[in-house]
């Protein structure tokens, strides 16, 4: 018929969202599918999320060509940089699923697990792709919510509910300020638009900058809120410790890479008329950050607190990488978040293997006298410590460096003094676990549940830290490739 | 003239009803003080011509959320003064974020940037504009992208929920509604020879 | 606008709403005893005959006795909330025909464009009767929460459930016809119906006809879903009321009712237009009175013929018969706007394209 149209015009460069689409069409079907699958191999609907993983993987090989393309009437954007954190985010969600295969076996509504891990990681993708206000805040809802959810998953165990709670609160609360700081930028700019703002932000006259900073502080809180930096890192302990450890891993890795992509964005495309007020805020919360973290790191009797605190020590670090700005700050930033997806996840994934009958596995003394049972367990558990640690020529060590050199080169020499101090503090706690491995007997029996997956996601961790601690260049190459054209 | 009145009125009930849901000692008042409280912002949505918000503001917030909100409420049974003994000790901590913002407030209010002039003002349309219309537009074409995550938002929302408290019972009875209608006269009665 | 201009146009107004409100609460009293006789005739039996020629009086019999019954408010009540619920219950099913077109009037030539016949011609009418509706189950819960008896609460709760249960099926049912009248202006809504019954939204829209007839029955508490009000769950929400306070519950009840008999002529049966065009010649608010008159006596009849359903029963029909209807007819009505071909046969109902 002839007066029958389409009724919007369609929109341009929608190829650029494929990664997404696939995932959000096979994620819902995968809802579906996940209702005829016996209740006794609900494993299949993890590898089917597992696939589903792959795909977008390979499909985001197909559309990254290595140009910025913004599509969807500019309300995403794809250029190396997205593509490179979209990438560490699919091998984190993955890395998070293999670990839950076996972990989540006892719970109800297995299937809806994976399905909601899927939901967090297109939210991330979102996330990083996102170029103004709109998107950035349903991509952090999206992978909020289905967090809040996974977070609190142990429905019968007090502490997961606890956990999920305290996470929902303190979270819903800091939306709510990013909204209100995104309000002010709207306000005096009238865009949502990380480049309009930052061209209308030049253009105003200084005083109404004023104007501006109430809303930076907020969106600053919000967002410091997603990172756990102090001192909103308050929620990060608890959450970190009542979650299923599957999610608290993926939790510790994931979001933050997202989190702190879309810190980039903001930083550098709408910021820059600002730059000077956001340097100094962020190096204050740094300073904190840092502090807070690898010090009460060592109070910690509790594995999953521990590393916790060591994630929000990590975080202070990766922070140092956005203070220094562009070019090779935002580099060493995406570095360090690459090797810290693996070393982290892979000391969490030990920690799933800890996890036996009756006991959880968490506590530092369940790692007493590990290395005379499974000396395997133990070595990569150790150098995936000692990389965390920041010993050289492990993967952690270039991470630190990166960043390090970067502050250096941007002029910030104290706060890298500052660093490197916290370093040497924090190397102390990730030690005494080794201690405990190799130094003490063991206290109770080790049997472990067996899964070659597992396992082989163990090792391959634990080898990346030293391949990467070996031979670094490649993935600093590809970071610097990535962050062309950033700020 | 009329219109600032208006203005005045609706902002300043708002502002009054706001501080009535804080200091509420019961906390049945406090939600229907919430519900004044957008009624009053649905006011400020017509004056700015957006009926459509304005009347989606009550039905989804006023018709909706609050009613959930009475629910929970009903079902818990809440002290309230319990609840504020804590007050009192969260005071300076609180006050202090208070005043801070306050001031903050204050210079951003005076920077000029949201000072009379600086934004263009709207002008009032007659009916023959309808922003219900404009607004359906613009969800489905520019801002398409966001319309669509707040549906994957939704869902998650759904499924979380779903997900949190659905518990399979064992010992609960179903009705087989279908198969109940589609009984015969053959399968329950059956002739007894005395 | 000068100050006089102001009293005048404030007058008119006040005219216009006690024009719309008196009517509505005499036939809300008038409907009780419509529906005593007729439920009367239906079972076979007498109905109020007694109190004035053919039983006329017996409503105002009836008001004068509650408004003369002791009113009494429970010790432990809410005093408050307690008063206030009957007034909230009551005020929006009042609100909701402040945006009700009762058709169009030239005032017998007087003015040379036809005016139509509301308090308040909104452009998002639809939108606003759902809203203030909406708002009803304030009442129901301020009720059930201030009486401070567990019998109240409970059957506040259980009132609350079903009203907002099927208030979304009603919502979704209203979809469709937005989508055909492209307008969420009631006026607009039904002139899009213009032409005579094979207009009306009712054949293209049957099943969503019923989704909106039958939920907005369960939506006010009427029989077969009144179990608001059922004796054998202790009354629900209103039983520690008494007097006026409660004549007021069932004032708002009525009012309700009316509206959603209104609503539904409006949306589907083609609001003030005649069911032929050669009937045109007869005044619309005769139609449209006339339309509503049949559903009020529809409702009624449902009243005398069916059984109450069970509180399982209910909420099946609600979210597993009817939400599903509702989304599919949306799909299926979408489909067909946008399919070439079947769209030739859906613009027959979209005289705006």
């Amino acid at each position: 018929m002839a007066n029958v149209t389409f009724p919007f015009p369609f929109p341009e460069h929608l190829s650029a969202l494929l990664p997404e689409i696939l995932v959000a069409v096979l994620a819902m079907a995968l809802l579906i599918v996940d209702l005829f699958v016996p209740k006794e191999r609900k494993a299949l609907t993890g590898y089917l999320s597992l696939a589903t993983i792959l795909v977008a993987g390979v499909a985001l090989m197909q559309v990254a060509d290595g140009t910025s393309v913004t599509a969807f009437y500019g309300f995403f954007t794809l250029d190396p940089f997205a593509v490179f954190s979209k990438l560490l985010i699919l091998a984190g969600t993955a890395i998070a699923i293999i670990m839950s295969l076996d972990y989540i076996r006892s719970e109800e509504n297995v299937g809806e697990y994976f399905v909601l891990m899927l939901f967090a990681m297109l939210g991330m993708m979102l996330l990083v792709s996102a170029n103004n206000f709109v998107t950035m805040y349903l991509g952090i809802e999206l992978m909020a919510l289905s967090i809040y959810v996974l977070v609190g998953y142990q429905r019968d165990t007090l502490r997961s509910n606890e956990a999920a709670l305290k996470y929902f609160i303190l979270g819903s609360l800091s939306s709510g300020m990013l909204l209100y700081g995104i309000t002010f930028f709207y306000g005096v700019t009238s865009s949502l638009d990380f480049k309009q703002i930052g061209e209308a932000l030049a253009a105003a006259p200084s005083s109404e900058h004023t104007a501006v900073l109430l809303g930076l502080v907020f969106i600053i809180a919000g967002l410091a809120f997603k990172v756990s930096m102090a001192p909103f890192h308050m929620w990060t302990p608890d959450a970190y410790e009542g979650a299923p450890t599957p999610i608290t891993a993926f939790m510790s890795a994931a979001p933050k890479v997202a989190g702190f992509v879309v810190f980039v964005r903001i930083v550098a495309d709408a910021l820059p008329a600002l730059e000077h007020e956001t340097v100094m805020i962020l190096s204050g919360m740094a300073v904190l950050t840092m502090a807070v973290g690898n010090l009460a790191a060592i109070a910690q009797r509790n594995i999953k607190r521990m590393l916790a605190y060591s994630t929000i020590g990590h975080v202070g670090f990766v922070t140092l990488g956005l203070i220094a700005g562009s070019g090779s700050g935002y580099a060493g930033m995406l570095v360090y978040l690459a090797i810290y997806l693996f070393m982290g996840m892979g000391a969490f994934a030990v920690i799933v293997l800890m996890r036996r009958e009756g006991i959880q596995g968490e506590l530092l003394d369940d790692f007493a006298g590990l290395a005379k049972v499974r000396p395997g367990y133990a070595l990569a558990m150790g150098l995936l410590l000692f990389s965390l640690a920041g010993i050289p020529f492990l993967g952690g060590f270039w991470a630190k460096y990166a960043v390090f050199i970067a502050a250096v080169q941007a002029g910030h020499v104290y706060l890298v003094i500052y660093a490197l101090l916290f370093s040497v503090v924090g190397a102390f706690y990730y030690i005494r676990v080794v201690k405990y491995m190799y130094f003490d007997e063991a206290r109770v029996p080790f049997d472990f549940s067996e899964n070659r997956l597992m396992q082989a996601t163990v090792a391959l961790t634990a080898m990346a830290v030293v391949v990467l601690g070996i031979y670094p260049d490649p993935l600093m190459e590809l970071c610097r490739q990535a962050v062309i054209g950033i700020g | 003239m009329l219109e600032t009145a208006f203005f005045y009125m609706f902002g300043g009930l708002a502002v009054l009803a706001a501080t009535g849901v804080v200091l509420a000692r019961n906390t049945m008042y406090s939600v229907m003080w919430l519900i004044f409280c957008f009624f009053n912002a649905a006011g400020l949505f017509f004056m700015l011509d957006a009926e459509f918000l304005g009347i989606i503001l009550i039905l989804i917030y006023v018709g909706a959320v609050m009613v959930l909100f009475i629910f929970v409420i009903m079902m818990l049974e809440i002290n309230t003064a319990v609840l504020r003994e804590g007050f009192l000790q969260y005071l300076p901590t609180g006050g202090l974020v208070a005043l801070v913002l306050l001031i903050e407030f204050v210079a951003a209010s005076r920077s000029g940037a949201f000072s009379q002039g600086a934004k263009a003002t709207a002008e009032h349309f007659g009916r023959e504009v309808n922003n219900t219309v404009e607004i359906g537009k613009l969800l489905y074409t520019k801002y398409l992208l966001g319309f669509e995550v707040a549906a994957v938002i939704l869902l998650v929302a759904l499924v979380g929920a779903i997900v949190l408290t659905l518990r399979a019972r064992k010992d609960a009875k179903y009705q087989n509604i279908s198969a109940q209608v589609r009984v015969r006269k053959e399968d329950r009665v059956r002739k007894v020879r005395l | 606008m000068s100050g006089l201009d102001m009293a005048a146009q404030a007058g008119i107004w006040a005219l216009e709403i006690l024009a719309i409100a008196v009517p509505v609460a005499l036939s809300v009293a008038y409907i009780t005893y419509v529906e005593r006789r007729v439920i009367g005739w239906i079972q076979v039996r007498k109905g109020c005959n007694r109190v004035g020629p053919a039983g006329l009086l017996q409503p105002l019999a009836d008001g004068l006795k509650l408004f003369l019954k002791e009113t009494t408010i429970p010790a432990a009540a809410n005093k408050l909330l307690f008063v206030a619920a009957p007034v909230i219950s009551l005020t929006p099913a009042l609100l909701a025909y402040a945006v009700v077109p009762f058709g169009e009037t030239s005032l017998f030539g007087l003015w040379d464009k036809p005016h139509v016949m509301a308090i308040s011609h909104l452009n998002v009418g639809l939108l606003y009767v759902m809203a203030i509706s909406s708002m009803s189950i304030y009442g129901v819960l301020m009720a059930g929460w201030a009486s401070n008896s567990k019998y109240a609460l409970m059957g506040s709760i259980r009132s609350t459930c079903q009203m907002i249960s099927y208030e979304i099926s009603m919502g979704f049912a209203l979809v469709p016809v937005m989508m055909l009248a492209g307008s969420l202006d009631l006026v607009e809504i039904v002139k899009a119906q213009q032409g005579g019954l094979l207009h009306w939204y009712m054949i293209p829209l049957f099943p969503m006809l019923l989704v909106y007839f039958i939920s907005g029955c369960a939506e006010v508490g009427r029989t077969p879903f009144d179990l608001i009000e059922t004796e054998e769950l202790v009354a629900g929400y209103h039983v520690e009321y008494s007097g006026m306070w409660f004549a007021t519950f069932s004032l708002a009840e009525y009012a309700a009712m009316i509206m959603i008999a209104l609503m539904t002529s409006i949306l589907f049966l083609g609001g003030w237009y005649a069911p032929i065009p050669a009937l045109d010649f007869i005044p619309g608010t005769v139609w449209l009175l006339g339309k509503t008159a049949f559903l009020v006596f529809l409702f009624i009849w449902m009243r005398a013929t069916f059984p109450r359903y069970r509180y399982d029963q209910m909420m099946r029909l609600g979210w597993k018969v009817f939400l599903p209807w509702t989304l599919v007819w949306i799909a299926v009505v979408g489909i067909c706007i946008y399919t070439p071909g079947l769209s030739a046969v859906i613009n027959f109902w979209m005289p705006w394209r």
